[in-house]
């Protein structure tokens, strides 16, 4: 191509063209360079308490084959989960938070109701599950899987993983041989659904190294992903039918389950209100899924929402409704790091039922799109006004502070999947930060969910741990929504909700009789003021967490319409909200037909 | 990210005919456009298509405005953009959303031919000086192409392909070799250097997407390397020592180099580019040169 001719001095056009010039430069430093929003007048107040309350808890990694150690924060970069379910069944939640290091503890905290946790784990048989070699805990997924009216519970990690059935005498037993769950996997989600509406919870389990991998013995190096993008050197995934809460059989193959991306999160709801429970899953190297349920068959995954046309670092799964418009939205995390990487979390709104598209939310300068190296989160109306809020928990690797990987990750990141596979050919840490000492964000509603705006340093969250579960929870029973996160190599942080507690809340507790008795799958639609808000029972959701399995909805100055609940079993039961006094927790059964 | 050289046409016949009846612009401009469809059909590498449409109308608008303003006239060419459009749209990976600075990158590459100029030539390739900037100025919501395209041969394979037919085609690929060879031999040294240091692990960026990009179509932008074969191996070598250095540099941790840390080859390209064109253009006008 001819290049220009100079531009003459002293000619008024030339100046122009330079002013416009040097305006553009100027305009590219103002343009990035905006500042964040953030929101400073809340009445929320956290505080932390772990420790004072009773539940003080640091996850430790594992070491893993000495190969792997250059990079051992990259290997054993996850771990840290959190699960809140009643196992007691006395009517408060109870904890249940994961360590990784040979022979370190898992730990049970039982809620005695009276503002205090105690560690039971050792007494009930749940605290010495870590053998190195063998298998390390990742996270656990909790239900009533035998339906003798208990909590039982499934830890999922690394090697082998356990069922854990409850007793008569409150004590754990070891049930995995016996129900056919003794594989090895490296597991780093699961969930509870009720995939064929029998009533009995079935097991998804998400694979992420690769199952022929034994992190501890190496039989080479080459166990890292192949690919930033499109990586399907992953672990498979299962899911185990759950036959009379007897045995489980591995169904994977038959209904259309497998692959082998490297799956970090998953959750369950019936996003195209056919009756049957649905699965969304979160890859890393990888694309988002969407497996619709056809009839209890099979399932089969959906290419026309655009969900193949970006890949990208998914790590959790969360659902809620930020619209206010009784339309399911998902969640799902990924990284940003400045001048690094963009991938930005995504928030779809789920239009499937009416015109089979999911909306993405988060564009632009939303505030949900940027949480950093995100990976858990949950929604929850933390303010009882009567949208549902958001938390992200982040960060990777907090080290030296004044060094960082990310430069270094940089020369392998982008190179042939036959070097980035390798972990010989990954630069080490020594000790360097990679995305270290990030902020977690407590994103606030206004409203309709087209804004989220920070608030988490005005409402006192502003620890910097490498968090990675986090969930909000009623712990306390009084209408508002606490929050506990689980942070890699860093201590378990329960953040007390300090908002007074006024009756502008309902509280459902849901019991199925001809579904499964934890009524996992169970959509609820709660509708107030002008506001609809749909809420799913989930039994493993976020990351690596399983947040509160009963329904909390703030309502604000609104006053309750009605709440219309669709049962697993496809039951639907409309409660009218007169019955429904605010300010409490309602436990409703499932109608018998 | 080039501007091909005006070639001579020769009658001659077959597919090797074919190949030297068709002029390397006209070559560049296909293929520039194959890798855009191939790593949007493929990998989704392109992020939208809005982005697509944004570089390309900025740079397609400013060519005409500044033509205009400048000459009083309707550019005679829109090669130049059309490549600077595409090319922005492929490296630039900016936040999910955020559509201005492939809107602003376009105005600056077309803008930085007719501002930056030095006798009868602009200094840098356009589009490494508007990648080069916004990635300083930019950095709270921008960075470059790295694994976006995936991380297999297929891609890397189908830019070597056409990379090198391109390349050929302009006479330039004896850059593109210079290019490579230094880097694998100044990967080499640095991985003898400096401490932990593995030479694969130093190589490794040379197989990725973005470098394929750089060796085959923005070393080689004929407008902007210095005349002639030994002067321009020369100034690759020269680039690739340049990035040697800042990549030392950055694994040496020395602060005031990080912000190059994203595009090492980028910045080497454009401190080095615009002297050597800049000494260049003296040379050939000064007297008994």
């Amino acid at each position: 191509m001819p290049t220009p001719p100079p531009i003459p001095s002293g000619n008024w056009r030339g100046h122009v063209a330079r002013a416009l010039f040097g305006a553009g430069i100027i305009a590219s430093w103002f343009l990035s360079h905006r500042p964040t929003r953030h929101a400073t007048d809340t009445v929320l107040v956290f505080r932390e308490q772990a420790v004072d309350l009773g539940a003080a808890f640091t996850h430790e990694p594992c070491k893993v084959d000495p190969r792997l150690a250059p990079i051992h924060p990259q290997i054993v970069g996850t771990g840290a989960s959190i699960a809140a379910c009643d196992f007691d069944g006395d009517g408060w939640l109870d904890l249940y938070t994961t360590t990784m290091r040979d022979g370190a503890p898992n730990a049970l905290f039982r809620n005695t109701g009276a503002g205090k946790f105690e560690d039971v784990a050792a007494d009930l048989g749940l605290a010495d599950l870590n053998v190195e070699g063998e298998g390390v805990s990742h996270g656990s997924v909790w239900c009533d899987v035998d339906r003798d009216g208990d909590q039982d519970v499934f830890i999922y990690g690394w090697g082998r993983s356990r069922l854990m059935l409850q007793g008569s005498d409150g004590r754990f037993e070891d049930h995995t041989a016996v129900a056919g769950l003794d594989h090895w996997m490296n597991c780093a989600t699961a969930a509870w659904l009720d995939y064929d509406r029998d009533g009995w919870l079935d097991l998804f389990l998400g694979g992420y190294y690769h199952e022929s991998t034994n992190l501890w013995a190496l039989e080479h190096t080459r166990v890292l992903h192949e690919d930033g993008e499109f990586a399907h050197n992953g672990g498979r995934n299962f899911l185990f039918r759950n036959v009379q809460g007897q045995r489980f059989e591995d169904v994977s193959d038959a209904i259309g389950i497998g692959g082998d991306r490297w799956t970090y999160g998953v959750g369950a709801a019936d996003f195209d209100r056919d009756g049957w429970v649905d699965l969304y899953v979160a890859n890393d190297y990888g694309v988002e899924e969407l497996l619709l349920n056809q009839g209890g068959e099979r399932f089969v995954s959906v290419t026309d929402l655009g969900l193949d046309a970006k890949s990208k670092s998914g790590m959790c799964v969360s659902f809620g409704d930020v619209t206010g418009k009784g339309q399911l939205c998902v969640f799902v995390t990924n990284i940003t790091e400045q001048g690094w990487l963009f991938q930005g979390n995504n928030l779809r709104m789920s239009l499937l039922p009416e015109r089979r598209r999911l909306v993405n939310l988060s564009l632009g300068g939303h505030g949900a799109q940027d949480c950093g190296w995100a990976w858990g989160a949950d929604f929850g109306d933390l303010d009882n006004d009567g949208d549902q809020d958001l938390i992200v928990v982040n960060g990777f690797h907090s080290a030296d502070p004044d060094r960082s990987y990310w430069y270094s990750m940089d020369k392998i990141g982008g190179a042939t999947g036959t070097l980035l596979a390798n972990a010989d050919d990954w630069p080490a840490f020594d000790g360097r930060s990679l995305s270290g000492y990030q902020r977690t964000h407590v994103l606030l509603n206004a409203r309709d969910g087209r804004q989220m705006t920070d608030a988490a340093e005005a409402v006192g969250i502003d620890d910097r741990y490498d968090g990675r579960a986090a969930i909000t929870a009623d712990l306390f029973n009084d209408g508002t929504l606490d929050v506990v996160v689980a942070n890699q190599a860093g201590p378990l942080l329960i953040y007390r909700n300090e908002r007074r507690p006024a009756a502008d809340w309902l509280g459902l507790h849901l019991v199925g009789r001809e579904s499964n008795p934890d009524a996992v799958g169970a959509h609820v639609l709660v509708e107030y003021g002008e506001w609809r808000q749909i809420h799913v029972v989930t039994a493993g959701i976020g990351f690596c967490s399983q947040t509160d399995p009963r329904v909390h909805v703030g309502l604000g100055d609104t006053t309750l319409h009605r709440v219309e609940i669709t049962w697993p079993s496809g039951q639907v039961q409309v409660l009218a909200g007169e019955a429904l006094v605010p300010g409490r927790y309602h436990r409703i059964d499932e109608p018998i037909r | 990210m080039n501007s091909p050289p005006m070639t001579t046409r020769r009658n001659t016949s077959g597919l090797g005919g074919l190949y030297r009846r068709l002029d390397a612009k006209h070559l560049v401009v296909f293929l520039n456009t194959l890798i855009l469809v191939v790593a949007e059909w493929r990998f989704g590498g392109l992020g939208g298509y809005d982005r697509l449409l944004m570089a390309l109308g900025a740079c397609i608008a400013t060519e005409v405005g500044l033509s205009l303003l400048i000459l009083g006239r309707l550019p005679r060419s829109y090669v130049s953009p059309y490549i600077s459009g595409v090319s922005l749209s492929l490296l630039l990976k900016p936040a999910h959303g955020i559509l201005w600075p492939f809107a602003l990158g376009g105005f600056l590459s077309v803008a930085s031919k007719y501002v930056l100029r030095d006798k009868h030539s602009h200094l840098w390739n356009p589009t490494n000086f508007s990648i080069s900037l916004l990635l300083l100025t930019a950095t709270p919501v921008l960075t470059k192409l790295t694994h976006e395209w995936g991380n297999s041969l297929d891609a890397n394979i189908v830019i070597w392909s056409v990379g090198a037919l391109v390349v050929h085609r302009a006479g330039l690929l004896h850059i593109t070799m210079s290019y490579v060879a230094a880097f694998a031999l100044f990967a080499a040294l640095r991985s003898v250097v400096m401490p932990d240091a593995r030479f694969l692990t130093e190589l490794a960026p040379l197989t990725g997407p973005m470098y394929q990009l750089f060796i085959f179509f923005m070393i080689t932008d004929p407008p902007t390397v210095v005349r002639g074969r030994t002067g321009q191996i020369r100034i690759a070598v020269l680039i690739a020592l340049v990035e040697a250095a800042i990549r030392v540099g950055l694994d040496l941790e020395i602060s005031w180099l990080a912000p190059l840390g994203p595009g090492p080859a980028l910045f080497a390209l454009a401190l080095v580019g615009p002297a050597a064109k800049w000494i260049d253009n003296r040379r050939i006008t000064a007297p008994n040169s």
